[in-house]
């Protein structure tokens, strides 16, 4: 039997510019991996992460330090590429929320960003809750960008729920795709 | 990213310990053997590194290996951006502990948790190689890094134990390791 878990499935439909996660983060699991399919936005915008410590009523904006680094090339070009860190989106005891992709590309409905996010023991309030992640999108229509990064919540309450949302665009929503939560099982 | 479907094996932890070992259920019954490390935790100075080293039988965990990474950090007062391959935790051809990223603050909340695979450890006739993705509360400058880093055995033959260490197994730590078998 699979020790992966599916503790939550959401199917992105364009009705909203984010969409939390308030139940099922807690010490039953040591390691949460959420996977992104095939995320689609209504206009160009980056998906990004907040953390909460009770539930979203502090807004998922808990403090984190986070680094950032980028892997690009154009499509139609691979002379124009690049491998850099990611001033822009690191953190530095910041409440924003974590940028995990570049921009998606909206104009065509085949492109779209995929990857993970790992969130490590969030139930143990004796450290800093750690996180990972890595993502690729088609970016600009001719980009194919893949964003890695690491990072920890400040402090050391527990983080119970997540908010993934829109950023760089007021108005775009998650028009399509899939967010879905993991368990890791440990018997 | 977890690769394939994961079957739970055991959870292996150290508690004031120099080292965990597995010397057990690294066989040929999976292909991959994906490793979860939680609140892997220094326990004394500041900057110990985590490593590992590997067995065939009865070479008391001295096998030569060769290892490279990308590493990138960032600290809490918005300095210390890098990114970059980290010289200082290469490894030629070494017998000593492969270390696994930058080393790891001692603050009381600083840990350094991640995932780790071995890749076909029974195959005798190739070089086993390994895989290990980390995240870990810099003790430079009191910031995070995360570490893309693998290793291959430089020889031939088959790897049934494996041990980690921090600061090449002279320093006290904590940590949980979550072993599965990935088919």
């Amino acid at each position: 039997m699979s020790a992966l878990t599916k503790i939550t499935e959401i199917e992105l439909d364009g009705t909203a510019t984010s969409y939390n996660i308030t139940s099922g983060i807690d010490a039953t699991y040591r390691c949460y991996y959420f996977t992104f399919q095939n995320i689609h936005p209504s206009a160009d915008c980056q998906l990004a992460v907040g953390l909460s410590q009770n539930g979203g009523t502090d807004n998922y904006l808990n403090s984190k330090t986070s680094a950032v680094w980028l892997n690009r090339v154009m499509l139609t070009d691979v002379a124009d590429i690049a491998t850099e860190f990611r001033p822009a989106w690191a953190m530095g005891n910041d409440t924003a929320f974590q940028v995990l992709c570049e921009s998606i590309y909206s104009g065509v409905t085949d492109g779209n960003m995929s990857g993970y996010f790992y969130l490590f023991n969030p139930s143990n309030t004796s450290y800093n809750c750690h996180y990972m992640w890595s993502t690729n999108c088609l970016q600009q229509s001719n980009l194919t960008w893949q964003n890695t990064g690491t990072g920890r919540m400040i402090g050391s309450g527990a983080c119970n729920a997540v908010r993934f949302k829109t950023l760089d665009s007021p108005t775009a929503t998650l028009d399509a795709g899939t967010i879905t939560m993991w368990g890791l099982n440990t018997s | 990213m977890i690769l394939g479907s994961p079957t739970y094996i055991a959870t292996h932890t150290a508690s004031s310990a120099t080292s965990i070992e597995i010397t057990s259920n690294i066989d040929s019954t999976y292909d991959t053997y994906m490793l979860v490390m939680t609140d892997m935790k220094p326990e004394s100075t500041v900057g110990q590194k985590f490593g590992f080293n590997t067995d065939h039988a009865g070479t008391s965990y001295n096998n030569p290996h060769c290892s490279t990474n990308i590493m990138w950090s960032y600290n809490d007062d918005d300095s210390g951006a890098d990114f970059s391959q980290g010289a200082g935790v290469l490894s030629d051809n070494s017998t000593t502990p492969v270390e696994m990223g930058h080393g790891v603050g001692n603050t009381s909340y600083a840990i350094q948790p991640g995932i780790f695979y071995i890749f076909d450890p029974s195959t005798a006739t190739t070089e086993t190689q390994y895989m290990w993705h980390i995240t870990g509360y810099y003790a430079t400058g009191d910031g995070t890094f995360g570490c893309w880093n693998n290793a291959k055995e430089n020889g031939a033959g088959t790897i049934s134990k494996i041990k980690f260490t921090a600061a090449g197994g002279s320093a006290l730590f904590s940590g949980t390791i979550d072993m599965y078998g990935v088919s």
